[in-house]
């Protein structure tokens, strides 16, 4: 089992997300390191690792992480990928780069 | 102490979907325990194939006829809440009210035998706690044009921005 | 027996003599398959030979609605319409939204069944407990709305809901289906033949009793904690498809390459965006509309107000519409699947079991199998929209000899001629597949093959395997995280099982399936606790779930009976043998090795004989269904058939 930091771990029980932070989080936070993303953009990296075959995975893993203010909505982009042809934007916290380190050591 | 602020039940018409949640919750807050659109006091008519749902309900109106008519004096206007209330004890089922409402919002309840209409749950209608998409609001009276003034002003706002930018290239 | 949540009565028509007869809901029938399908699969295993000629009155037509149908659990009201199906020759259901489920139940039934065959046309009437059979000659002939309208005037009731049939199903076309609410059909299976070959044109209610609720502030919590959940966990998606409805299909299965597209030949539309759920809702969505209790309000009222479908009306545009005659048939033209669409509705022709007909025909067309003289003239080409108006309208009425055609479905219109033809009938178990490409979501495929209705989307309707993480996955649902691979086959076969056990759960409650899309949370939790306040007793997930593989195992059970085994398990080569030509996915195809390897683990899964795929004793008796196992004993076991034919296992 990952340890967390406190304040995450207590934001995950919160949230019902026990036991489901993992590496789709993970490989997720490292995309976001590069950059603020949509879902789509954040797939296109990587999508084929850890099963991970559809931009709504990736869209679960952004809502969830969230919810435990490891990322952040900071603006919208169009893209029509998605009948909704606007798409938010995210970037990555400071809690959430200390969620990142967490998930990496394992 | 300024006075306490009126309150309506305000129905977006044109934008009812015809679900029917209100009149199911309606019923069941006020049989207790039975869902049926016979005993709710709010009643959706659904027309398909001209794209039309409407909520018939009680306009809780400032001079109600059906108060007027009333020969028992069984109905009232609440003083906290402005809603027009049928009380039953004193109703003998006559039905004038049902004729003389203009909009059809009382029905008569045949287990009972008396009639029954909206009575705003005392304040916290209980109807829009399952409206989903917020056809059915509790608003302040003297606010209660707004939303159909702001959809007037969105009809405009496009044309408006599309005449500055035509007479700002010229 | 005082009853919450089921309004407690069987209502028996037998058409033949004129009888009508009321039972009461048996009690271990109600906390065993719950109500609508469950209540139907039970019913029609037990009261239908499987041999009996699906169009004669030995047929029985069950109408089955669910303990939440007529309440505000959300999206409930759903009902299912079961018979012997005269595509499959085995099980059939369509399962239907609209508003008349809910006024079944508000009348005072759990079930309505159709026994016999009628002499004359008639229609029933049932207003509460007074239950009427009514001449229909005068209605004989109108198309579905129509009937609607005239039915209503005569009764003097415009709230008064009405099902029925169209031409199509009046003249037993197999693609023809149950309308209701002017609108919603009871698609699949050719249930729409079978209440025409019963002389039954329309079936009319009005219910004034209501439900009764054993727990009313548990449910109303229940309710509402229920959507919070869906909006929180399955954002996206109550986002997405409120707005757009089942459209929004169109850009996430066409930029996913998963679009069936020519026939289903290819998973890629050039012009899939043409197609797309926004373009919809700004050209011709005027206003949203529900089924009973829904908080979804997916369906689009639209008008189609420009071109040379100009004046064209209708309600509950769906992806099967918009991409059916759309990509499937090569179409990038919006307006004319909105009319295709509204001839359907007034016809009665499913979605499905129509384009995917058509798209035979064409695809024969343009390989030169049918000639022009075959289609009476008709320029069945890719994309030719017009020709597919007036295909729909000859199936309809089986005009000419290319409408008789059509009117036996791709299928059998396919053994019918023969000439290679066989190999564009893109069926499963002799029934049309709903709208996902099988070659780019490997859960799906299998749920097409597995399905007991055939070919079948929503038997499975598996949104877990893409939506989902694959953490919630492996933890919540105890399977391997590859699961998630949408072209892997690991996982799969657990997938479907699981994904099938719950939709027919939620095809007994009955609520829209849509409602739980891809939150596991809301699967596991919703229906126990919804079914708890409402019936006043005590449900469990486990419970649940054992419920829904009990009523699946029924449906199995008539299936082998009727003669289906592991070999009505497969989908067609296509998907197996053609790889994608164009599109992002060029070279993809569903490799049948895989394909056997996940069929294996759905047996293993479910405890069913990996050779021939019937329920084995160990697994019936377990669900408490000794009898099904003695009898499922007798049946030819098609592997043993070779060693002279002996009869058990």
């Amino acid at each position: 089992m990952v340890k967390v930091p406190a304040p995450i771990e207590e934001l995950i029980k919160q949230e019902g997300l026990e036991g489901l932070i993992g590496e789709t989080h993970r490989l997720t936070l490292e995309s976001l390191m590069s950059g603020k993303k949509t879902p789509s953009e954040v797939f296109e990296e990587i999508k084929g690792k850890y099963y991970i075959s559809t931009e709504h995975q990736v869209i679960r893993a952004l809502d969830q992480l969230a919810k435990i203010h490891c990322v952040k909505e900071v603006g919208r982009k169009r893209t029509e990928v998605f009948t909704s042809p606007i798409e938010s934007v995210y970037k990555i916290t400071d809690l959430g780069k200390k969620l990142l380190q967490s998930l990496a050591r394992k | 102490m300024g006075e306490k602020q009126q309150y309506v039940l305000y129905v977006d018409v044109e934008h009812c979907d015809g679900c029917r949640r209100c009149e199911m919750m309606c019923s069941l807050v006020k049989t207790g325990n039975l869902i049926s659109p016979v005993k709710s006091r709010i009643r959706v008519l659904k027309r398909e194939i001209l794209g039309v749902d409407v909520p018939i309900v009680c306009h809780h109106c400032e001079d109600p006829p059906c108060r007027d008519v009333c020969p028992v004096n069984a109905i009232m206007i609440d003083m906290k809440t402005g809603a027009v209330l049928i009380r039953e004890d004193r109703c003998i089922g006559c039905r004038e009210c049902m004729v003389a409402c203009p909009f059809g919002a009382v029905s008569f309840d045949v287990n009972r035998g008396v009639c029954v209409k909206c009575d705003l749950c005392e304040g916290k209608p209980r109807c829009i706690e399952v409206c989903e998409w917020g056809v059915l609001s509790y608003r302040r009276a003297d606010l209660a044009d707004l939303p159909k003034k702001r959809r007037t002003m969105e009809r405009l706002q496009e044309s408006i921005i599309r005449s500055r930018e035509i007479m700002a290239r010229r | 027996m005082e009853y919450y949540g089921w309004a407690g009565t069987i209502l028996r028509v037998n058409l033949t003599t004129g009888k009508i007869m009321k039972q009461m809901l048996p009690k271990d029938l109600a906390v065993n398959f719950i109500g609508g399908r469950g209540f139907n699969s039970k019913l029609l295993y037990d009261e239908v030979a499987p041999d009996v000629d699906p169009l004669g009155p030995d047929n029985k037509l069950f109408f089955g609605v669910g303990p939440c149908a007529g309440t505000i659990v959300p999206s409930s009201g759903r009902w299912n319409a079961t018979a012997k199906s005269p595509t499959t020759g085995a099980y059939g259901d369509g399962n239907c939204g609209g508003h008349w489920g809910a006024e079944l139940k508000w009348a005072g039934y759990d079930v309505l069944i159709l026994e016999g065959k009628a002499e004359n046309p008639i229609y029933l009437w049932i207003d509460d407990e007074d239950v009427e059979i009514k001449k229909a000659e005068h209605l004989w002939g109108l198309d579905f709305w129509e009937t609607s309208d005239v039915v209503k005037k005569e009764l003097g009731n415009p709230e008064v809901e009405v099902a029925g049939i169209g031409p199509a199903g009046e003249n037993l076309v197999l693609t023809a289906c149950i309308m209701c609410s002017y609108t919603r059909a009871a698609g699949k299976c050719g249930m729409g033949a079978v209440m025409g070959s019963k002389n039954i044109k329309a079936i009319a209610v009005r219910g004034t009793k209501g439900v009764r609720v054993a727990k009313p502030d548990e449910l109303v919590k229940v309710v509402e904690r229920g959507v919070e959940t869906l909006k929180s966990v399955d954002r996206w998606w109550f986002e997405n498809f409120s707005k757009y409805g089942t459209p929004v299909f169109s850009m996430m299965y066409g930029h996913l390459g998963a679009l069936p597209s020519y026939n289903w030949r290819e998973g890629w539309f050039e012009e899939y965006k043409q197609l797309s759920g926004e373009v919809l809702l700004r050209k011709y969505v005027k206003k949203k509309r529900s089924c009973s209790g829904c908080i979804f309000h997916c369906s689009g009222f639209y008008i189609v107000d420009e071109g040379i479908y100009a004046g064209t009306i209708g309600e509950g545009i769906e992806y099967e519409a918009t991409c059916g005659f759309g990509s499937k048939l090569g179409n990038a033209d919006l307006a004319s699947t909105c009319a295709a669409k509204t001839l359907c509705d007034k016809y009665g022709i499913d979605l499905i079991n129509c384009t995917d007909t058509l798209g035979w025909a064409m695809e024969c067309y343009e390989e030169g199998i049918l000639t022009k003289e075959d289609t009476d003239g008709l320029e069945m080409s890719w994309g030719n929209h017009e020709s597919i108006i007036e295909a729909i309208r000859r199936m309809a009425y089986k005009e000419g000899k290319f409408g008789e055609l059509l009117a036996l479905g791709s299928h059998k219109a396919a053994k019918k001629i023969g000439k290679g033809s066989e190999r564009y009938s893109i069926t499963i178990k002799g029934q049309q597949m709903g709208l996902v490409e099988p070659r780019a979501m490997w859960a799906w495929g299998l749920g097409f093959g597995t399905s007991t209705k055939g070919g079948h989307h929503m038997t499975a309707e598996p949104n877990v395997e893409t939506f989902a993480t694959p953490e919630e996955m492996e933890r919540l649902l105890g399977i391997t995280p590859k699961a998630c691979d949408r072209f892997g086959w690991e996982g799969k076969g657990q997938l479907v099982a699981w994904s099938e056990n719950m939709r027919t759960v939620h095809d007994s409650l009955e609520m829209c399936k849509y409602f739980f899309r891809s939150s596991p949370r809301l699967y596991m939790e919703f229906p126990p606790n919804v079914l708890t306040a409402l019936t006043g007793i005590q449900w469990t997930y486990e419970i649940v779930l054992k419920c829904g593989e009990r009523i699946y195992n029924f449906e199995k059970a008539f299936n082998v009976k009727a003669g289906l085994s592991r070999k009505d398990d497969y989908l067609p080569e296509r998907f197996y043998k053609e790889p994608y030509t164009v599109g992002p996915y060029k070279g993809w195809v569903l490799p049948k090795d895989k394909y056997e390897k996940m069929l294996d683990e759905y047996y293993e899964a479910r405890g069913w004989d990996k050779k021939t795929s019937f329920p084995t004793r160990e697994k019936l008796e377990r669900l408490g269904l000794k009898y099904i196992a003695d009898e499922i004993e007798k049946v030819n076991r098609p592997d043993k058939v070779e060693k002279g034919g002996m009869a058990g296992g």
